[in-house]
């Protein structure tokens, strides 16, 4: 059993590190060619900003008030939020478990954190705090979808550690993204995922698919040993021990909670759909 | 109704599926870009429907791609933005102005661009509050009968301002005296020249196309209808900028 469960986990961990190496080469290659430096062979070149999801998401106000893009914005964002949305509405918000490459960072970030700081990681918020502060990120999706639409510019840029990550080095950073991006990464050794968590408008957004996904986390309660694994396996702090069906809105669809790898019980918690068991 | 259980490797799969088939099938029917196509949008409506629109000037573009659109020839588009053509002035854009030194107030970036174009084109275009234009843009404008005198000296107190070009190397001074060039009434444009300011630069300032080297400046801005005086201290302050 437990070389299954290893196997399972190295596939999103594969899932995840093919992603990020994507889009590193793709955005690396997109900033050599503006220096008019010579690119990476066989790897296609695009802006940051042309291969997220998201601004897809903040371009859809003018783009159906004028059928215009909002600058820096292209068709490829559009291509990639519908295909992100189809992902959201089948499985919840795997995008952000399964391709986000900052959601990838902020995770291995997060294992250094484990080895440092042991049973104390991501467990050091108290419920009070934590549990209100998981909203700020429907706050900041507002402001960012209000002021990108009002201005017509990626106002969202100058403090995206997204961009900031794969961009630090071309000089096109504001200093406010990498203060927020080294903020993110030093949180990140206490908490897992703390952008996610709090402050990412797109998981704000991805999470609400989690209320009409189509599969999604469901625990067997008769074979159910209460041993509160998946509790503890869960990134985003999901009470997953007392719910038939996880409909929770931080759920990111990591699979880290199923029999697959953290419940002992095979096929109790299970990442499933459609009607009651046969 | 039976329950679907959906391994990680199922998931895996339709992710990377969905995203492959999505991007491979808008790039079947060509709606895959990832970046704009250099065409900037027309006027849909008013007296100048039909005309690309200034507006839908980005960053981007090349001054290639502006002169394809909008008719204005790359070295004029050079000659404006001098400041930033430190290369090939085809394939300068207007986002790299925003790399070089600004001035104390306001910017000289994209949207420069778009103002230029609007007064090149006398197609209407409201720039930013924070816009400025570099003054041999508005020298060109003026050269080129763009704007009138009146409009000229409106819109280079409104919008004008220096930008460093890299064009203006300093050289030694080469007066007779080897000190700093005194403007008169009988200097010359070569003395301009020979004191380090470029023709450009003496554009930028004069708003008319500057004389042959052994025309005095004085005669030659008088046959164009200027007063000598108002120029004056303008020249004696770029010279003196030049030779510090």
């Amino acid at each position: 059993m437990k070389q299954v469960k290893r196997r399972k986990k190295t596939l999103r961990t594969f899932v995840q590190i093919f992603f990020f190496i994507v889009i590193a080469l793709i955005t690396v290659n997109h900033a050599l060619e503006e220096k008019g430096m010579a690119t990476i062979p066989l790897f296609a070149s695009a802006s940051t900003h042309a291969v997220c999801p998201f601004g897809g998401v903040v371009t859809l106000g003018q783009l159906f008030t004028s059928g215009t893009f909002i600058s820096k914005i292209h068709e490829s964002s559009i291509v990639l939020m519908i295909a992100a949305f189809l992902i959201a509405i089948l499985f919840g918000p795997a995008f952000c478990g399964w391709v986000c490459p900052f959601g990838t960072v902020q995770e291995f970030v997060g294992k250094i954190g484990k080895k440092i700081f042991g049973n104390r990681y991501n467990r050091i918020l108290s419920p009070k705090i934590d549990r209100p502060l998981r909203f700020l990120r429907y706050v900041v999706l507002l402001w960012v979808l209000y002021s990108t639409t009002v201005t017509g510019k990626l106002i969202f840029a100058d403090y995206d550690p997204y961009y900031a990550l794969f961009n630090f080095w071309s000089g096109e950073v504001a200093i406010s993204g990498i203060v927020i991006l080294f903020i993110i990464l030093l949180l990140s050794l206490l908490v897992e995922r703390p952008f996610c968590k709090y402050a990412c408008p797109y998981g704000a957004l991805l999470g609400l698919f989690n209320l009409v996904r189509i599969f999604g986390i469901r625990r067997r309660d008769s074979s159910c040993i209460n041993c509160k694994a998946c509790d503890k396996a869960c990134p985003m702090n999901i009470t997953v021990s007392t719910a038939e069906k996880v409909r929770n809105h931080q759920c990111i669809s990591c699979l880290k909670c199923t029999s697959e790898a953290a419940c002992p019980v095979p096929r109790t918690v299970e990442f499933a759909g459609g009607g009651k068991e046969a | 109704m039976r329950q679907f259980n959906i391994s990680g490797k199922i998931l895996a799969l339709s992710i990377v599926l969905l995203f492959g088939l999505s991007i491979g099938g808008s790039m079947i029917i060509g709606y895959w870009r990832t970046e704009s196509s250099k065409i900037p949008t027309r006027i849909e409506s008013g007296p100048f429907a039909g005309a690309y629109d200034p507006a839908a000037i980005k960053g981007s573009y090349t001054f290639e791609n502006i002169e394809s659109a909008f008719k204005i020839p790359v070295a004029q588009l050079a000659e404006a933005f001098v400041f930033a053509v430190s290369g090939e002035p085809e394939t300068t854009q207007p986002k790299s102005f925003e790399a070089y030194p600004q001035p104390a107030e306001g910017e000289v970036g994209t949207d420069s661009m778009r103002l230029f174009v609007s007064l090149y084109t006398s197609i209407p275009y409201e720039a930013e509050e924070d816009t400025r234009l570099p003054y041999t843009a508005l020298a060109l404008l003026r050269r080129e009968g763009k704007l009138d005198e009146a409009r000229w000296a409106e819109l280079k107190d409104r919008y004008g301002v220096e930008m460093e070009s890299p064009n203006e190397v300093p050289k030694a001074p080469t007066s007779e005296t080897g000190s700093t060039l005194e403007i008169k009434g009988n200097t010359t444009y070569g003395q301009l020249f020979d004191a380090g300011l470029t023709t450009l630069t003496i554009e930028e300032v004069i708003g008319i196309k500057a004389g042959n080297r052994d025309q005095v400046i004085r005669d030659h801005l008088g046959a164009a209808g200027l007063e000598f005086s108002q120029y004056k201290a303008l020249l004696q302050k770029k010279v003196d900028n030049v030779q510090k």
